[in-house]
This record gives C-alpha cells, sequence and structure tokens, in this order.
C-alpha cells in the first residue's frame, strides 16, 4: 500500500492522521504537518490496455493490422487498437499525432517550456534605458523582436499583446530620440 | 488539431520563489492557475517559464507543512527596528539619526507585511510517480483555501476517500498498535535515522557563551583594553562553536529546546556583529579616519571603547552581557537535562539488556 511520508524527515505517517482539519506533529521530527489524502493514493497503478485480436472482417488498427480497431484518431481519423489510442485531455489521438503535437508544440498540454518573446522584448526595451547609451542597440533589437516573434506561442497562459506593443513604442521613442539627437547634432556642426 | 484548444485557466491565490535553503534566491516565480482536469504549475522567470500539469485524477495527496520561516523573518525584522531605533536614539548628528528614523520605519513596514501574511508553510503534491512542491502555496491561510478548492475539484473526479480505505491500516492492526505505544510512531523504513549526540560541542559553545556574558558584564562597570580583547576571543571562539554545534545537531536526538536556543544564540551572534559594526562606523566617523589607516589601528580604538563614554556604547555593551547570560544559563542547562535522560536511558537498556543506544 502507497503511504505518505514526513516532507522533512521522510518518517511514515500513518493512513488514521490523514484527511484530519488539524496539524498533527510528525512522529520523528515533530514538525506540524496536514495531509489531504484522496482516492489514488490506494488506487494503484493502471495495467496498460492491450489490443484485441482481430476476427473476420473487423476494421483493423492503422499501425497493428492484426489487431481490432477500437476508436478513430481525433486529429487524422486512422483507426487505433487500445494500445495505440492515447486518451490526452478527453482527446484520443495515435502516437504518430501526438509526437507531431509535441513537436511542432501544437499540444498546449505537452508544453514543458515556452519562451516569453514579449516579455523579452520589453525587458530589453526597458532596462537598458537604466545606462541610456546601451539602448542605441537594444532598441531595435527590441523592435526586431516583438514583430519576429508577434505570432510565436506566448504564454500557455492566455495574455495579452500588450507586451510587444509596450516594446515597439518605448524602443521606437528610444530610436526617434537618437535620430532627434544625432540630427541636433549635425545641425549644429 | 483538436488538442490545440485552448485551456481556460483560473488563476489560484499565492506566489513565491522557489527556493531550496532559508535565504536562497531564486529569480524563478511559481504559481498555480486551475484547468478544467488539472492544476498549472508555472514558474516564470519573465523570459520563460516552465509547466508541470498535475491531473486532478492522479493527485493522491496534498501535505501542508507548518514552518517558522515567517517567524524567523519577523524576529530578524524586529531585531533590525530595535538596532535602528537604537541608532535614532543614540546617536548625535542629525543627519544619521534621521536616516536610522526611515530605516526603522522601512524595517517596520516590512514587519507589519510579514505579520499581515500570517504564519508560513511548505505544501507537496504526491502523484504515484512524483513528490513536487508548491512554491506558491507558502503562507498557511492561502495553502488552505487553495487547498479547500482543490479538494472539491479532485473529488469530482476522484470520489471522496471512504472509510473502507483508510481502513487498510487499521484491519493489518498497524494503527492500533502505533496508537498505544507512540502518537504516529511506526518503523522509520525509509526516513533518516536520528544519531545520538551528547551536546559536547553545544555544552562548550554554550559555555563559552556565558563566560563571555559574565566579562562583559564586568566590562559594564570596569573597562579594561585587555578585557575587552579576551571577550572578542571569546566571541570568535563562540561563534564558530555555534556554527559547528547547528551542523551536528542536523538529524541529532538533540531536544528541540536545545535546537531553538543554538538557533537564537546565532541569531544573537549576527546581531552582536551588526551592533559591532554599527559601533565601528560610528567610531570611523566621529575619531579622525586619517588616524586610522590599518585594521588594526580600527581595532585599538574599539578596544578603547568605553562604556563610560558614551551611551550607544553603554546600550551594545547591556544588550550583549544581557543576552550572553540569558542564553547560556538556558543552553547550558538544557544540554545538562538532555545528557542527564541520555545518561538514564543508556542506563535503563543495559539494565533491560537492550541495546544501548550509540
Amino acid at each position: 500500500m502507497e503511504e505518505i511520508s514526513c516532507t522533512k524527515c521522510h518518517t511514515p505517517i500513518l493512513a488514521g492522521y490523514y484527511n484530519i482539519p488539524h496539524f498533527i506533529p510528525c512522529p520523528s521530527c515533530h514538525v506540524p504537518i496536514r495531509i489531504d489524502a484522496f482516492p489514488a493514493l490506494y488506487r494503484g497503478l493502471q495495467p496498460g490496455k492491450e489490443g484485441e485480436t482481430l476476427i473476420d472482417d473487423q476494421a483493423s488498427c492503422f499501425y497493428h493490422p492484426q489487431k481490432k480497431a477500437v476508436i478513430p484518431c481525433d486529429h487524422c481519423g486512422r483507426f487505433l487498437c487500445a494500445l495505440c489510442d492515447v486518451e490526452l485531455s478527453g482527446k484520443h489521438l495515435c502516437p504518430a499525432c501526438l509526437e507531431k503535437g509535441k513537436k511542432k508544440g501544437k499540444i498546449v498540454n505537452l508544453d514543458r517550456h515556452r519562451v516569453l518573446y514579449d516579455g523579452t522584448a520589453l525587458r530589453v526595451a526597458l532596462f537598458p534605458m537604466i545606462t541610456i547609451w546601451i539602448t542605441m542597440v537594444t532598441a531595435p533589437i527590441a523592435i526586431y523582436l516583438s514583430i519576429r516573434h508577434w505570432n510565436s506561442p506566448m504564454s500557455v497562459i492566455k495574455r495579452t499583446k500588450v507586451r510587444f506593443i509596450l516594446a515597439i513604442v518605448i524602443s521606437g521613442l528610444q530610436i526617434l530620440a537618437w535620430a532627434t539627437w544625432i540630427v541636433y547634432l549635425v545641425s549644429r556642426r | 488539431m483538436d488538442a490545440k484548444k485552448e485551456t481556460r485557466y483560473k488563476r489560484l491565490p499565492g506566489g513565491g520563489p522557489r527556493r531550496t535553503g532559508f535565504i536562497a534566491v531564486s529569480l524563478s516565480r511559481c504559481s498555480l492557475y486551475m484547468g478544467d482536469d488539472h492544476i498549472l504549475a508555472v514558474d516564470s522567470n519573465g523570459f520563460s517559464e516552465d509547466y508541470k500539469h498535475f491531473y486532478f485524477s492522479d493527485i493522491q495527496a496534498i501535505t501542508t507543512r507548518r514552518t517558522r520561516r515567517g517567524a524567523a523573518w519577523s524576529i530578524a525584522l524586529a531585531l533590525m527596528i530595535a538596532c535602528s531605533f537604537v541608532g535614532a536614539l543614540f546617536l548625535e548628528k542629525e543627519d544619521a539619526r534621521i536616516f536610522f528614523w526611515v530605516l526603522s520605519g522601512a524595517f517596520l513596514v516590512f514587519l507589519l507585511v510579514n505579520l499581515f501574511r500570517g504564519p508560513t508553510c511548505i505544501c507537496h503534491i504526491m502523484t504515484a510517480v512524483q513528490e513536487d512542491q508548491l512554491p506558491s502555496l507558502n503562507r498557511l491561510r492561502v495553502a488552505r483555501k487553495v487547498i479547500e478548492a482543490l479538494r472539491l475539484a479532485i473529488e469530482r473526479v476522484q470520489g471522496k476517500l471512504g472509510p473502507e480505505e483508510v481502513n487498510i491500516d487499521q484491519n493489518e492492526g498497524t494503527l492500533h498498535a502505533a496508537r498505544t505505544t507512540h502518537p504516529l510512531r511506526q518503523p522509520n523504513a525509509g526516513g533518516h535515522e536520528t544519531r545520538h549526540d551528547g551536546g559536547t560541542v553545544h555544552m562548550m559553545a554554550f559555555a563559552f557563551i556565558l563566560l563571555d556574558g559574565i566579562l562583559t558584564g564586568i566590562l559594564l562597570l570596569y573597562h579594561s583594553p585587555t578585557l575587552t580583547g579576551v571577550s572578542s576571543v571569546l566571541t570568535l571562539i563562540y561563534s564558530i562553536l555555534v556554527i559547528i554545534a547547528l551542523v551536528k545537531q542536523h538529524e541529532s536526538d538533540l531536544p528541540g529546546t536545545v535546537r531553538r536556543t543554538t538557533w537564537a544564540s546565532l541569531g544573537f551572534i549576527c546581531v552582536s556583529y551588526l551592533l559591532s559594526y554599527v559601533l565601528m562606523v560610528t567610531v570611523l566617523v566621529t575619531n579622525r579616519p586619517e588616524k586610522m589607516m590599518t585594521q588594526w589601528d580600527i581595532y585599538r580604538v574599539m578596544l578603547d571603547l568605553s562604556p563610560q563614554d558614551s551611551r550607544l556604547v553603554m546600550g551594545v555593551y547591556a544588550f550583549a552581557a544581557a543576552c550572553s547570560l540569558v542564553l547560556g544559563t538556558l543552553g547550558l542547562i538544557r544540554v545538562m537535562r538532555h545528557r542527564d535522560d541520555s545518561a538514564n536511558g543508556f542506563r535503563t537498556d543495559q539494565m533491560l539488556g537492550g541495546k544501548a543506544r550509540t
């Protein structure tokens, strides 16, 4: 049976003390701890599904012709056996679509890391303002990042393009200021 | 692709840095979002984000452990306020006094914010394959609120944990046996074994602290540069001993009272070093800096400082003497009690023919 341990000293804590609405002291290190346990703790790991062998004129799996098809892929429509059926967020996908979706970053739930181009562009536009001189180089970079990655996937959490817009506006103003200064210097001569 | 359909996320309260130690600083800030069928933990550093999905159907448990981080910060901030307050009251220069008033005000704001946010905790989420910390749930009030929301969502998917499932242990008799012997006690199978520590280093540290307290008390009444020099050497020795004691008490059987006194001693050492630094800066400002060319010159001037000369020095000496005497005495009593208990336990084990603790 699964058991839960104290997160500080790793001493196992008995099931009778789970889901108690107050803190209990750990038997070993005495730190107050509260455990909220759920039925999945006792469920154990589910065994993998096996594809049924094909009988007579039944539809077969695209990947395993000898196995019986049980469901079509929600993306490509290919027939899949129980072995090939991958369920993700209520959708049934074939391994190929899953792989392709992961590579292209089209399946949000498989994404583990994303670069925030909008945040990066805004920071590139803002931070160098402390030194002033660096903005001569960073302002065009910020504009390039904003335009280049305007349509790139952003955070998984829905956010607006306001950072891109701010980066473009701030960098545009910086370039304008530099241009004005250069024109002023040239006109003085 | 259908799976591309964006999941609607609802931001859960809380947020905090992912760190490993007491003052470890991390640029990555963690926050939690609730999706249709999972929780999303987002670690963001402003330039990129890392995601962890915890599906409601997979979550086995959420553990909440209370910590003393908030209390420690409150004590540290209160000490900072006290130090700044001493500076604001006793310094002669108007500019310096204004600076210390502003400083104590700033620390007071931090202290109030810390107190308002409530006690601290660490939360972990457990699935069949991993156990991960949820750094965003670092305050008890927020953690309770979020866990309640998660409980509803998880129970909607998994159902409620029935008593027949929890009673698996009771059927095996382990729970009953454990309850009759020791609350929650069961064999420490996967955990770390606690090792026996007689507390020799602790005793030495507390003895030196007590000795220094007595010496500082004498210095309050009778000032001597030689005694001040001896006191500073003692401070250095017990500072090292306290650090060794803190390392040694980790996963040892030393009682919580001894551990807390040792941590308090470390806090006192930090504050006394801070006060010495304030004194040194004051000496540098008030004396002619051109006279003090080397560290040795500064040290000599510091040795010549008499509590009778200034209220600030008097205050620092009185604080150091009081704290040293209290901590030293308290620590020594507690360590000696622990040693007595250990010796009694050892004798009892021998009398019962059991294995003595090693």
